[in-house]
């Protein structure tokens, strides 16, 4: 009786939820992603299970399989570490009421399990179950095969949901646990012992011996256990929402402030990314887009001239800086009352803004300059975009961040959160990459890509001169806009 | 020193304040009363210029809110949550303020040592972000920092909620010796009528967006408040 009022009300709430009524071109994105990964789940899980035995062409088919799906967990793992949302049932909503604490948390675990990783896992599985262990070892082994693997999946969920809640992701915990990844991934390789080898062999026992096949279901329960316990000794209102109290992280860049009101906003911006969950993760992600040029630039399939690779420099150099000036004012939404009554003068304000994301955009370029390894022409590019960036799309994000109407909340992480974002978001960043392309490509086409990288980059040039006259425009726009955007912050969701 | 012309603010054609005219007076501590959705919370918002008027306008010292930047220089506000930047630390905070308002370090530390009795030693020196801190924490935090820089005019919407009694008695007594020392105006909202009656020299009572009393504060006042509200 109880789940099902706990499942009306969670449906209700989803349904309530505003980020339905947001935006439909969100909405549609969001559910074509999910829709094509759905898809190619099926089709892979298919190919898998119906030409699995010609693609390996070996005599130990299952076991290769067994192999292969030893790896598929770590990949699970730490996929499920760094994008999976805890599941949270607001139990708040109903401490104070009559209700079992066992109940709320068996709940609470029980939410947690159906989630879109688990049915990727469902899907990937249950064809080859059939197809091609139930053709070897038949439709019983299948079956008891199938329920096996998805208890492994299963365990992992619930190791994951308890070692989140146990650490916070800060880049400690994110380090060790890559590192201890590739220290699994390098012993294969070197072969010193070999993880897919012992799995593979756990489970070969367990298809001769069917009693092993408790082993899966058990450390399920024990993982399932482990949380149950977990939560039950904390599950108190402080110590679930405020597990631990906050360090003032970013107190040591406090000769900004020799800069005057300018130097304070930009300290404030600072402390702002390094202090709030969501921010935090945008920063861990920034390393990896400035490694992205990894995976292009060694591939001769790209010519180091293309119209792509004007691509990967803007987001080389970008993408730390339209993460921040997009939202620029909607991660400010929570005080926005207190900033457009305070005497900041608009500006200065304005200024401030500005100056990060030139120091951002300036830090990536420098950072990236061994890239040079890869060829004059890409530091070239790199450079030529980086201006693009300074000169033109600066001033160009800022002037659109007027447009995001809705506080960012900050307290989660930003791994498939798209709260606060919305179609503007979408419509500023195409013209971001598609504008330096346009402008380039016809000169790569007249055989003269060279001087379309230096045009490139002297439009940026260019655009930096008019820097100020941007900056007025934008503080117009602001002063103009300021009004819808408070309303707009003052809802919060 | 404040003078409102023919506001007028409505939300889907129901107008939520219509003020032909009200003037408030250098020194002369004014309380503004009224159930909820009276709109009060409004009033402060157009007199902030967080909102902008259908109709009318707002000017302080002869200067329109919604077309200068002077007036944030003679104005400490504070009217929720909303004016709180909740990851820094109340010090961190205090410094910001502090800073955009002009005053040196010297000037920010001098002032929180005079704030000390009102903080109860509560807020600062914690080592938490203002986030962990609790409401009436984060009311104190918010309140004190409105007074920053001895503006002219300080604007607190319902101060005293979530204060606990004796910081809304310290609270009282604190309003009352910055208008004798600084000569600094108040604008006050509260549901509290004991209160208002006590820290304001007039009292104007809302009703549905329109001025319903105006009242000069004397012997009776509480009482006449009192069988206002009785319906």
């Amino acid at each position: 009786m109880l789940a099902f009022q706990f499942i009306n009300h969670q449906m209700k709430q989803a349904r309530r939820s505003t980020i339905w009524q947001k935006s439909l071109a969100l909405n549609i994105l969001l559910i074509f992603v999910a829709f094509i990964l759905l898809a190619e789940a099926v089709g892979l899980s298919l190919l898998l299970a119906f030409s699995w035995h010609e693609i390996v062409k070996e005599s130990e088919v299952l076991t290769s399989f067994y192999q292969l799906a030893a790896w598929y967990f770590v990949g699970s793992f730490v996929i499920r570490f760094f994008m999976q949302q805890l599941p949270a049932l607001e139990i708040r909503h109903y401490q104070n009421l009559p209700i079992k604490k066992s109940t709320l948390i068996h709940f609470m675990l029980i939410k947690g399990k159906f989630n879109f990783f688990t049915l990727i896992s469902l899907i990937l599985f249950t064809p080859f179950a059939f197809k091609q262990v139930g053709y070897y070892e038949g439709t019983t082994a299948a079956w008891i095969w199938l329920a096996g693997m998805l208890f492994f999946e299963l365990t992992i969920n619930y190791l994951v949901i308890w070692l989140k809640k146990l650490m916070v992701t800060s880049l400690k915990t994110v380090s060790l646990i890559l590192g201890l990844i590739g220290l699994l991934a390098l012993g294969e390789y070197l072969g010193w012992y070999s993880y897919s080898d012992l799995l593979a062999a756990l489970i070969d026992a367990m298809m001769q011996n069917k009693i092993l096949w408790f082993i899966p279901l058990f450390t399920f329960m024990l993982a399932y256990g482990i949380n149950y316990r977990f939560l039950k000794q904390r599950l108190y209102l402080e110590e679930i929402s405020k597990a631990k109290t906050d360090t003032a992280f970013g107190s040591r860049f406090g000769y900004l402030q020799r800069f005057g009101i300018i130097g304070e906003v930009m300290l404030l911006d600072i402390k702002l990314f390094l202090r709030n969950k969501r921010t935090k993760s945008i920063l861990f992600l920034a390393p990896v887009f400035l490694a992205y040029g990894l995976i292009f630039y060694p591939n001769e399939e790209y010519s180091s001239d293309g119209g792509f690779m004007i691509f990967i420099g803007i987001f080389i150099s970008g993408f730390l800086m339209l993460s921040y000036l997009q939202y620029a004012f909607a991660y400010e939404g929570s005080y926005w009352d207190f900033l457009i009554s305070s005497p900041i003068p608009m500006r200065q304000y304005i200024r401030a803004k500005l100056y990060v994301a030139t120091l951002v955009v300036i830090v990536a370029w420098f950072l990236t300059l061994p890239y040079l390894y890869f060829g004059k022409s890409i530091l070239m590019i790199n450079t030529a975009t980086a201006l693009f960036n300074l000169g033109i799309l600066i001033p160009m994000a800022l002037f659109f961040a007027t447009y995001n109407k809705k506080a960012m909340m900050l307290n989660k992480g930003s791994a498939f959160n798209y709260q606060g974002t919305s179609t503007v978001h979408w419509l500023v960043m195409l013209p971001a990459f598609v504008l330096p392309t346009v402008i380039y490509m016809p000169f790569k086409w007249f055989g003269q890509p060279e001087t379309g990288i230096l045009v490139l980059g002297g439009f940026g040039l260019l655009a930096l001169a008019f820097r100020p006259a941007f900056a007025k425009l934008i503080e117009q726009n602001l002063m103009d806009r300021k009004y819808q955007m408070a309303e707009g912050f003052r809802e919060k969701n | 020193m404040i003078q409102i012309n023919d506001l007028k603010k409505s939300y889907s054609g129901i107008t939520v304040l219509n003020i032909p005219e009200l003037k408030f007076e250098k020194g002369v501590n004014f309380g503004l009363v009224g159930n909820n959705g009276a709109g009060k919370t409004t009033l402060f918002r157009l007199l902030l210029d967080l909102i902008r008027a259908d109709q009318g306008e707002v000017n302080i010292n002869g200067e329109n809110v919604a077309k200068s930047e002077n007036w944030k220089h003679q104005l400490g506000s504070y009217l929720d949550q909303g004016f709180l930047i909740d990851f820094l630390s109340p010090e961190e905070f205090f410094d910001f303020v502090g800073k955009t308002k002009g005053m040196s370090s010297g000037d920010i530390e001098a002032f929180l040592d005079n704030m000390q009795e009102f903080f109860s030693g509560e807020v600062l020196g914690r080592k938490k972000l203002i986030r962990n801190l609790s409401m009436g924490n984060q009311q104190k935090t918010g309140i004190a920092a409105a007074l920053m820089g001895n503006p002219e005019i300080v604007v607190l919407d319902e101060p005293f909620n979530s204060l606990d009694p004796t910081t809304q008695i310290r609270l009282v007594k604190l309003i009352k010796k910055i208008q004798e020392t600084n000569g600094t105006t108040f604008l006050i909202s509260s549901h509290d009528l004991n209160h208002i009656a006590e820290v304001c020299d007039r009292i104007v009572v809302l009703h549905e967006g329109e001025v319903a009393q105006d009242i000069i504060t004397g012997q009776d006042t509480l009482e006449t408040l009192k069988a206002y509200f009785a319906v």
